[in-house]
């Protein structure tokens, strides 16, 4: 019950957050560590010194902070779908985005930091870069520094820092240029790197929609408040983030108060202390939205698929050929891109539909060509006498599809169909592109903050094997009901009497 | 032979078409209400088709057929696609149909084989249509086997229930398409047994068919067509004694 009432919030949750109370702000915190991230893996733990910014400022302009996850590369593009009001997570205005964004007044200041491994000797500054290969996050401000200023550098772009610190300790690139404190973080946490090099500045700042002046006018007196009266500098000083850009950046504040809790400091905890009976609740949520949207997309591919194949099948030429085109469409092209097409690319011309409800409809839609190519094997399975044989007897073509043809073309048709639903099982993944919380984006969001990619990815492959299981095991049932009885039937008889 | 002027059926310069070759040329004949009529040939001569075109599940070329009041032309000639089904499912409504593989419906037991066209159809109550199933399925012999799923069955008892099926849509018309040639020749006499019964209560019936002696003996009259033409229509007496044309007598001197 509890589930359902979480999957409803997630189907109507744009269409009620649209309230002045709430501030809907945004951030990837898949390996977001220190700026916005999961406290060793604990779903219900957000925290990081941008979200205590946040939560201050929400705080002064009177409003309710609501946090909504997004992938980085997607956080821009879910500020113009109106799914949050702003995105604070280590934004900096350079990048070129004035056209599609507005910035606030920066609120933190970095250098980049060049991270090795600890056994690398053969470079020692950024200029030895030349002819190695050097990863960074993708669109971020390193990877523009990087390009600008080193000719023969190979740039490997990274979804998330997780990923660029592991290929590093892998030997897959030979360092790595992060945000400093960033770096700082994960060279605390994790041993057998060095940061080596600081090199220019990138300065932080909150993004919102252009039509949001009014409340980003807000924010920035906030910002500003905060940095007079120094509850920005407790927030840094909270978070071990002081270097000399930051000083820089707020010339008025000096005085440094810390507030009451004392700062965590981290790097003192590793994956033993992970309970993983406390990451389960988060998991068997996550099924569950992974099961609803498998369950209503297999249901929206099915009627559609139906409908798709008796168009092709037996309707006049031009709604046969609409069919077929459709059919050619939805199969031929990518899933990820008809799914980003219907969430960031619909509301181009009007059409918002809620995350959830795009990617059902979307992923239906997709296996609805699947389908319909199913239910035409199966239709053309059915001997075609039948159809003559009904026909004769005065039915019409429906009611010789209804009664006749569909019925005995069913049974073809399930273990295919068996096998879409398992494979709809895992494409739904998918969907956490658009801000859903499944079960993969729940494995990523856990994994990459609580360092343990290997037996949360067991846990989670272990769900996605449960979940498909029940599913195999009711369609064998169903089959013997529909088709295998006539089998069961006639080997009894068999050894019985004669055969007649 | 006939007790009634008007014929029930009347089919007139029936053509039709499968691309460039013409299966049935300019057929033309009449059979009276309570006639037992044999069409024979060799395979391949058209008499199928014609079977077929009786019960529109072919769309003929040209030419006109009338059952029983109903009148259906070419869908050209009507100028009206709808019009030709409207009719066509109007004419259906008269003819019943056996086919040479039965065609049962495999998901359905017998009962519900018979049942299903006059609930779907005809709207009948779920009860009236299983007290008249029942009726004809004990007609037809297989009024103990009404629970059973076709696979179950033997040839020559899907052929009774398929008769049977075709029977509760209350036909005028029963046309067969080679109905025993599928079964092993100790159940084909169970089959026409069924035939003669009915001709008996005065249905009229038209077969296609390959059993000459059946033919013989039961029929009123016999067609014999070959090319997709008409060779002869004869008194059963007449063609098998006596056949008026070369291509009849070389036909039935193979087969007798």
């Amino acid at each position: 019950m509890k589930s359902f009432y979480f999957i409803v919030l997630l189907l109507f949750g744009s269409v009620l957050l649209a309230d002045e109370s709430v501030l809907r702000w945004a951030a990837d915190a898949e390996s977001g560590a220190p700026n916005v991230f999961y406290e060793n893996g604990d779903l219900s733990k957000l925290v990081g010194f941008e979200k205590d910014i946040i939560d201050y400022i929400a705080k002064r302009l009177g409003r309710r902070a609501e946090f909504h996850q997004n992938d980085w590369d997607s956080l821009v593009s879910g500020l113009q779908r109106n799914l949050y009001d702003v995105v604070i997570n280590g934004f900096s205005p350079e990048e070129g985005k004035e056209n599609s964004a507005i910035f606030s007044n920066p609120y933190y200041a970095c250098g980049l930091s060049l991270i090795i491994r600890s056994n690398t000797d053969n470079i020692k500054s950024i200029l030895d870069c030349s002819g190695a290969i050097v990863g960074v996050l993708r669109s971020s401000k390193a990877e523009s520094v990087l390009t600008n200023s080193l000719k023969d550098v190979k740039i490997i772009g990274y979804p998330n820092e997780y990923c660029a610190i592991s290929d590093l300790k892998n030997k897959r690139v030979d360092a790595i240029l992060l945000d400093g404190q960033i770096a700082a973080y994960y060279t605390k946490k994790l041993s057998g790197l060095k940061i080596i090099d600081e090199l220019d500045e990138t300065r932080y700042s909150i993004v919102s929609a252009p039509g949001n002046g009014e409340l980003m006018a807000a924010i920035n007196g906030v910002i500003e408040d905060m940095q007079r009266d120094g509850s920005l500098d407790a927030i840094v000083s909270k978070w071990d983030l002081h270097n000399t850009f930051y000083s820089r950046l707020g010339e008025i504040s000096s005085k440094i108060e810390t507030p009451g809790s004392k700062p965590k400091s981290s790097g003192n905890q590793d994956k033993s202390t992970v309970q993983y009976v406390k990451v389960l609740p988060f998991f068997i949520k996550a099924a569950c939205v992974t099961l609803v949207i498998s369950i209503l997309s297999m249901c929206v591919a099915i009627v559609l698929g139906l409908c798709f194949a008796i168009m092709r099948v037996y309707m006049p030429k031009w709604i046969s050929f609409f069919a077929i085109s459709m059919i050619e469409l939805l199969r031929g092209i990518p899933l990820l891109i008809q799914l980003f097409f219907v969430f960031y690319g619909l509301p181009c011309i009007g059409i918002t539909l809620p995350p959830l409800v795009a990617g059902i409809l979307t992923l239906g839609m997709n296996y609805a060509a699947y389908e319909a190519e199913n239910f035409r094997a199966g239709m053309a399975a059915v001997p075609y006498g039948q159809m003559e044989a009904a026909r004769a007897l005065g039915m019409n073509q429906w009611q010789s599809l209804r009664h006749v043809i569909l019925p005995q073309a069913f049974t073809f048709v399930l273990p295919p169909l068996t096998n879409d639903f398992i494979a709809i099982l895992k494409d739904s993944s998918l969907v956490s592109l658009i801000t859903i919380m499944e079960l993969t984006k729940t494995y990523m969001l856990i994994a990459s903050n609580s360092f343990n990619f290997f037996e949360m990815g067991a846990i989670v492959a272990f769900i996605y094997f449960l979940i498909g299981l029940p599913f195999a095991q009711l369609a064998k049932l169903a089959e013997r009901h529909l088709k295998l009885e006539k089998r069961a039937y006639s080997s009894r008889k068999i050894g019985g009497k004669h055969n007649r | 032979m006939s007790n009634r002027p008007e014929p029930l059926i009347s089919i007139s310069n029936l053509c039709k078409d499968y691309g460039k070759n013409r299966i049935l040329k300019h057929v033309s004949f009449q059979i009276e209400s309570g006639d037992l009529v044999s069409v024979i040939g060799p395979s391949g001569c058209g008499k199928s088709t014609l079977l077929r075109c009786l019960n529109c599940l072919e769309v003929l070329d040209d030419g006109e057929i009338t059952i029983d009041g109903v009148c259906l032309r070419t869908v050209d000639h009507e100028k009206n696609e709808d019009f030709f089904w409207r009719q066509a499912h109007e004419l259906r409504q008269n003819v019943g149909m056996v086919f040479q593989s039965f065609n049962l419906f495999p998901h359905k037991t017998l009962l519900d084989n018979v049942t299903l066209a006059q609930i779907v159809v005809k709207h009948e109550r779920q009860e009236k249509a299983k007290a008249l199933a029942m009726a004809l399925l004990e007609k037809v012999g297989l009024g103990n086997l009404s629970g059973r799923y076709p696979w179950s069955l033997s040839g020559g008892e899907k052929q009774r229930a398929a008769i049977a099926r075709a029977l509760a849509m209350k036909p005028k018309v029963m046309l067969y398409d080679e109905p025993t040639s599928s079964l092993d020749p100790e159940m084909v006499e169970e089959v026409l047994q069924v035939m003669r019964d009915l001709d008996a209560e005065g249905m009229t019936q038209i077969i296609v068919t390959h059993e000459m002696r059946f033919a013989k003996d039961a029929s009123d009259y016999i067609i014999y067509m070959e090319n997709g033409e008409i060779i002869e229509i004869s008194d059963e007496d007449e063609i098998f004694i006596n056949p008026q044309d070369d291509r009849t007598r070389r036909f039935l001197k193979r087969y007798m």
